[in-house]
């Protein structure tokens, strides 16, 4: 038998990669109005400092207290879109704000007013519309809460009544007022707008539309 | 016929090598290794070069067995120029000796 020298081999567990450094949490959408006992949802995206998403992130969602401290609500991990959201339903009316953080990093500051369906009031013009089918009629939804114009960015939607069919969504500006502007199917038939899941009789618009 | 005649030679000595009527060939065997790398990562390959001779003369064709701490990781037969290249993994962390044998 023939036995060789002996050399030395150190054998050390493979380094493992640093983790991604967050460069931007965003939460959105930055104000929404919800009526009470009504599901709402808040986005968050995760991306790291070349603006790419991050996924597997563990983000927590923070509700800011009237004092500023911050009461954990939720805790959830970006999917491989660097994406999560975080679902709420309100049971009080009120103002709520929430921040997202994730490794010391912290989001925009997203805000969710609650009220009941009795505070929100929308108008529509024109009430009556006729027109041909392929021209388009812009609507004007006047939203106010609580007698206040509603805040900027409130989402306003437009449905087909009876079926219940989205037509078209806009948000507000600064007076309160969304622009919907849409091409409605041929019939006779009414259009209602919705904010907040409420709405109301001043809402609901006659349409007539032509071939 | 030749072949045929050495080739009969070869099994009768080998033979009675085997019985021990004819003593092993005399001489030095040599059995040297070297490794590619002396610091891995678990799982990570590396490789043992081991050159086989006898009196300084290479020896082809016989199988050579790599050890770490003792146990058996790794074999190979040598070439005509008495090397053989084992390529080995270790999925421990630690220290370990290596070295070769070949049962001659």
């Amino acid at each position: 038998m023939a036995r060789s020298n002996i050399v030395t081999i150190t054998v050390s567990e493979k380094p493992t990669a640093p983790p991604p450094t967050i460069g931007h949490i965003s939460l959105s959408p930055s104000y929404q109005l919800i009526t009470l006992y009504s599901d709402f949802t808040l986005n968050c995206k995760v991306t790291d400092v070349n603006g790419n998403p991050l996924s597997g992130v563990r983000v927590s969602l923070y509700y800011i207290r009237s004092d500023g401290s911050l009461r954990l609500t939720q805790v959830r991990n970006t999917d491989s879109n660097g994406t999560c959201k975080f679902g709420y339903v309100i049971s009080s009316p009120g103002v709520l704000k929430f921040i997202a953080k994730a490794d010391n990093v912290e989001s925009n500051t997203a805000t969710v007013e609650a009220v009941s369906t009795h505070d929100i009031y929308l108008k529509i013009s024109p009430r009556t519309v006729q027109t041909y089918s392929g021209e388009e009629v812009t609507f004007t939804v006047s939203v106010k809460v609580k007698g206040s114009p509603a805040k900027r960015g409130t989402k306003v939607e437009l449905y087909k009544e009876r079926e219940h069919i989205l037509l078209k969504e806009a948000y507000t500006d600064s007076s309160g007022n969304a622009y919907i502007t849409v091409a409605l199917p041929v019939g006779e038939y009414y259009v209602q707008a919705y904010c907040a899941g409420a709405s109301d009789i001043d809402a609901i618009a006659n349409v007539y539309v032509r071939d | 016929m030749s072949e045929i005649i050495k080739a009969i030679q070869d099994f009768i000595y080998w033979f009675l090598q085997l019985l021990g009527l004819i003593p092993p060939p005399s001489g030095i065997y040599d059995l040297t290794i070297t490794i590619d790398k002396t610091e891995v990562y678990v799982g990570e390959p590396f490789t043992v070069t081991a050159k086989l001779t006898l009196d300084d003369k290479p020896v082809a064709n016989q199988v050579i067995y790599v050890f770490a701490n003792d146990i058996a990781i790794g074999d190979a037969k040598t070439n005509s120029e008495g090397i053989a290249e084992i390529t080995a993994y270790l999925y421990d962390p630690g220290s370990y000796s290596i070295y070769a044998e070949a049962y001659i």
